[in-house]
C-alpha cells in the first residue's frame, strides 16, 4: 500500500526505479527498502510497471521513412529559400494586382487539353528513353576496352565509382565484364560520360546510381546528359536519385520535353521534394502551355508549398500577358 | 563527434544549409522517435518532425552553445508538439485508429514474441498513457523511454527539477494503477 509511505519514500522509490537518485541517497533508500517489505512489493510494481512501458520505447523508424523526410525538409528549405529571396513588397503588390486582372486576362484550357498534355509527355518518355537491361554476353578481352561496345553488347556488368579521388577533372571507374577494367578520365571524357549515364540508367543499387547522377550534375550540360536525367526523373525508383535529377536539370534549357516531364513529375510522382524540384524547373522558364496544367496544380496538390509555387507562376504569367495585351493596344 | 557537431552547428549559422542537413541526418532519429513517443501516430510524428527542423533551421542563428544541440532539438520539437496540438486538437486523440488498428506498429521492430499477448499490452501502455496530462506524459516520455536526466528535461520544458518529479511521480502513480492488471502477464 504506497499510501502508507510518507511522500518523500514513493519520490524516492519512484527516483530509485528510474534509476534518478545519487549515489548517497540510493544507497540510503536500498537500507529503507530491506527494513520494509511493503516498500519492497511497491517498487516491484514500479519496476513492472517501466518494464511494460519499455515495449512501447522500441520504436524504430525505418532508414527510407527517415530518408524521404530528410529529401522532404530539403525541399521545404530549398522553397523557404527561393521565398524568402522573392517576397518583397513591391512584388507582393505587383502580384496582388496582377492576379486581379489575371482572371480577365488568360482564357481557361479545357481538361482534356491538358490531359493531352500529360498523355504526350508520357508517350514521349516511353519512346524516346527505352529501358535497357543489363544482360552479359561476352565480348573480346582487350587492354583498352571500347566502351562503345561495352555498353552496346549490354556486357557491362557493374561499375563502381571510387568516389573518394572524384572531381570533375579526376573521375576513376571500375568497370567488370569479363574482364576488370578501370577507366579514369575527366568528366569532358566521352566514355567516362557514356559509363555514367550507363549507370545512371541501368544499375541496380541506388547508391551506385546516386554517386552516377552527381558526377552528371558537375559536367557541362550536353543534349545527351539532358535525355538521361529526364528518364531518370520519370523512372527512377529512388526518390533521392530522381531529386537529384531534376536538380541538376535546372542547369539544362526548360524546351517541351523537358517541361512536359516535369508536369507529369508534378502530377505523378509521389514524392513532394521531388515535384518542388520539377516546379523550380518549371519557374525558372514558364510558358503559356504550362498555365492549365499549372492552374489544377495550384489547387489540387496536396504540399501547401507547391500550390502557392504554383499559383505564382500562374500570376505571374498572367502578369507577363497582361502587360503584353497592354503594349499591344 | 562534438567537435563536428560544433563545426556544423557554426556553418549552418553563418547558412550554410548543407552543414544543417548534416546536422539533421546525425539527429533526426531521435527527433522522429520522439516525436512518434508524444503523438504515438507516424502521420503525425512525421509532420511534428518537419515542423521542428524547418524551426531549427529557422531559428538556428540563436543557438548559443549553453546547451546540447539535441536538447535544444528537443525542447524545439515538444514546444512544437503543444502548439500542435492547440492548432490541430487532435494530438491528444491517441486512440488506436478504429479503421486500421495496427498502423500503429509499422516501426516496432518485428521480435520473436510479436504474439498477440504482445499486442494487447502494447495496446494497454498506449492506452495508459494517453490519458496521462499533456506535461506529465511528455516527462515520462523524456525520462524513461528517451532515457534523459531531470535537469535535461528542466531545460527542455524550462520548468524546476523539482517540477519534473511532481510529474514524474504522478505519471508513474497514474501508470502503475492502469497497468496493474497486466504486470505479471
Amino acid at each position: 500500500m504506497p499510501e502508507k509511505f510518507p511522500e518523500k519514500v514513493r519520490d524516492q522509490a519512484m527516483l530509485y526505479v528510474l534509476e534518478a537518485l545519487e549515489n548517497g541517497e540510493k544507497k540510503q533508500f536500498e537500507q529503507l527498502l530491506l527494513q520494509h517489505p511493503e516498500l519492497q512489493t511497491y517498487v516491484a510494481e514500479l519496476k513492472n510497471t517501466l518494464n511494460l512501458t519499455n515495449i512501447s520505447a522500441k520504436v524504430k523508424p525505418p532508414e527510407y521513412v527517415l530518408e524521404g523526410q530528410r529529401n522532404l525538409l530539403r525541399g521545404k528549405i530549398e522553397q523557404l529559400e527561393t521565398q524568402t529571396r522573392s517576397t518583397g513588397l513591391s512584388a507582393r503588390l505587383a502580384d496582388f494586382w496582377y492576379s486581379a486582372t489575371k482572371r480577365v486576362l488568360i482564357p481557361r484550357q479545357p481538361a482534356w487539353a491538358v490531359a493531352t498534355y500529360v498523355l504526350m509527355a508520357f508517350l514521349v518518355g516511353r519512346l524516346v528513353f527505352p529501358t535497357v537491361r543489363m544482360v552479359s554476353a561476352p565480348v573480346a578481352e582487350t587492354s583498352q576496352p571500347d566502351i562503345q561496345q561495352l555498353l552496346e553488347s549490354g556486357s557491362l556488368t557493374s561499375a563502381d565509382i571510387d568516389y573518394s579521388a572524384n572531381n570533375p577533372e579526376s573521375v576513376n571507374l571500375n568497370l567488370k565484364t569479363v574482364s576488370d577494367y578501370n577507366l579514369q578520365g575527366g568528366l569532358d571524357d566521352k566514355s567516362i560520360r557514356q559509363v555514367l549515364f550507363y549507370m545512371l540508367k541501368n544499375d541496380d543499387n541506388p547508391g551506385n546510381r546516386m554517386k552516377a547522377v552527381n558526377l552528371i550534375s558537375e559536367a557541362q550540360p550536353i543534349e545527351e546528359g539532358r535525355i538521361v536525367l529526364i528518364s531518370s526523373l520519370l523512372t527512377d525508383p529512388n526518390p533521392g536519385v530522381r531529386l537529384r535529377a531534376a536538380k541538376s536539370l535546372n542547369a539544362y534549357e526548360a524546351d517541351k520535353t523537358l517541361r512536359d516531364a516535369c508536369i507529369k513529375v508534378l502530377f505523378e510522382d509521389e514524392n513532394e521534394a521531388v515535384r518542388m524540384a520539377a516546379l523550380s524547373i518549371l519557374t525558372e522558364s514558364p510558358t503559356e502551355d504550362l498555365i492549365p496544367a499549372l492552374e489544377i496544380i495550384s489547387q489540387m496538390d496536396k504540399n501547401e508549398f507547391i500550390r502557392d509555387q504554383a499559383s505564382r507562376i500562374v500570376d505571374s504569367f498572367a502578369r507577363q500577358i497582361a502587360v503584353e495585351r497592354i503594349e499591344e493596344q | 563527434m562534438k567537435e563536428q557537431i560544433l563545426a556544423l552547428i557554426k556553418k549552418a549559422q553563418s547558412g550554410d544549409t548543407e552543414a544543417f542537413h548534416a546536422l539533421v541526418k546525425l539527429h533526426d532519429e531521435r527527433v522522429m522517435i520522439l516525436a512518434y513517443q508524444l503523438t504515438h501516430n507516424e502521420q503525425d510524428a512525421e509532420d511534428l518532425y518537419q515542423e521542428a527542423f524547418l524551426k531549427a533551421y529557422k531559428n538556428i542563428k540563436s543557438f548559443r552553445f549553453e546547451s546540447q544541440f539535441y536538447t535544444w532539438l528537443y525542447r524545439i520539437t515538444v514546444n512544437t508538439a503543444y502548439n500542435f496540438k492547440r492548432k490541430q486538437a487532435r494530438l491528444n486523440l491517441l486512440e488506436p485508429d478504429e479503421e486500421n488498428p495496427g498502423s500503429h506498429l509499422d516501426w516496432i521492430p518485428d521480435e520473436p514474441d510479436n504474439s498477440s499477448d504482445r499486442r494487447e499490452v502494447m495496446s494497454a501502455v498506449k492506452e495508459a498513457l494517453t490519458i496521462l496530462p499533456q506535461k506529465q506524459r511528455t516527462v515520462f516520455i523524456l525520462k524513461h523511454l528517451e532515457n534523459l536526466k531531470i535537469k535535461d528535461i528542466a531545460k527542455i520544458l524550462n520548468i524546476s527539477e523539482g517540477t519534473v518529479k511532481r510529474y514524474l511521480f504522478r505519471a508513474m502513480e497514474k501508470l502503475r494503477i492502469e497497468l496493474k492488471e497486466y504486470q505479471y502477464a
